[in-house]
């Protein structure tokens, strides 16, 4: 029952909400807000 | 000041509605930014590569502004994330990389908010002084960032998704 549950919120609800996180924290940025 | 960089369609992974942008604050600096006269665009770029021409990096056509704030203020503590809500939800098709613009016409001196960048291997930034500046420095660094909002899965039908977990793809 769970699995067919589980299935049909895949057909249903067919978006997620994502959080995307590109690159990493190595160096501070040189100016302001963003800059290389 | 006038900003670009891309992210890769493979560091997306997929169709995405950008709701907000988001930068890591870095420990120098001020705790909070204000800038003026700032838009953000969003769209597509052809190339994992850019130009030190900021236009001859768009896709024709898919330039979009996304936010337009007369003030913008930004306040993090240190290593906290920022998210910018977009004004205007950006509609990325997973087909492309993504190509970000970043202007603000003036900063409020007393301030300055720093954040993180990283080193990706490829001229994936360009960066001027002046927002009517035709072309920019390139640089291999870029900043680190957070996009938020949703992923379409893909669609498929309640008896295909079926098939997925019956061996030989029947009952």
């Amino acid at each position: 029952m769970k699995l067919a549950t589980l299935l049909l919120a895949m057909v249903v609800l067919p978006v997620l909400a994502a959080d995307v996180t590109v690159g990493s924290a190595q160096t501070q940025s040189s100016d302001p807000w963003c800059g290389s | 000041m006038r900003y670009q960089l891309v992210v890769l369609d493979d560091e997306i992974g997929g169709s995405m509605t950008v709701q907000s942008i988001a930068w890591q604050r870095a420990p120098a600096g001020a705790s909070q930014g204000m800038y003026y006269v700032a838009k953000i665009y969003m769209g597509l770029c052809a190339s994992d590569a850019l130009s030190a021409t900021f236009e001859d990096n768009w896709v024709p056509g898919s330039k979009t502004l996304v936010l337009d704030a007369d003030t913008l203020s930004l306040s993090a503590a240190a290593n906290e994330w920022e998210p910018v809500p977009l004004d205007v939800p950006f509609e990325y098709d997973g087909t492309g990389n993504l190509l970000v613009e970043v202007q603000w016409a003036a900063a409020n001196p007393a301030y300055s908010f720093y954040t993180w960048k990283w080193e990706t291997g490829a001229a994936r930034s360009v960066k001027a002084g002046s927002v009517s500046s035709p072309t920019g420095i390139l640089s291999t660094q870029m900043s680190e960032l957070m996009l938020t909002g949703t992923m379409a899965l893909e669609a498929d039908t309640f008896a295909g998704i079926k098939t997925l977990f019956v061996p030989g793809g029947s009952e």
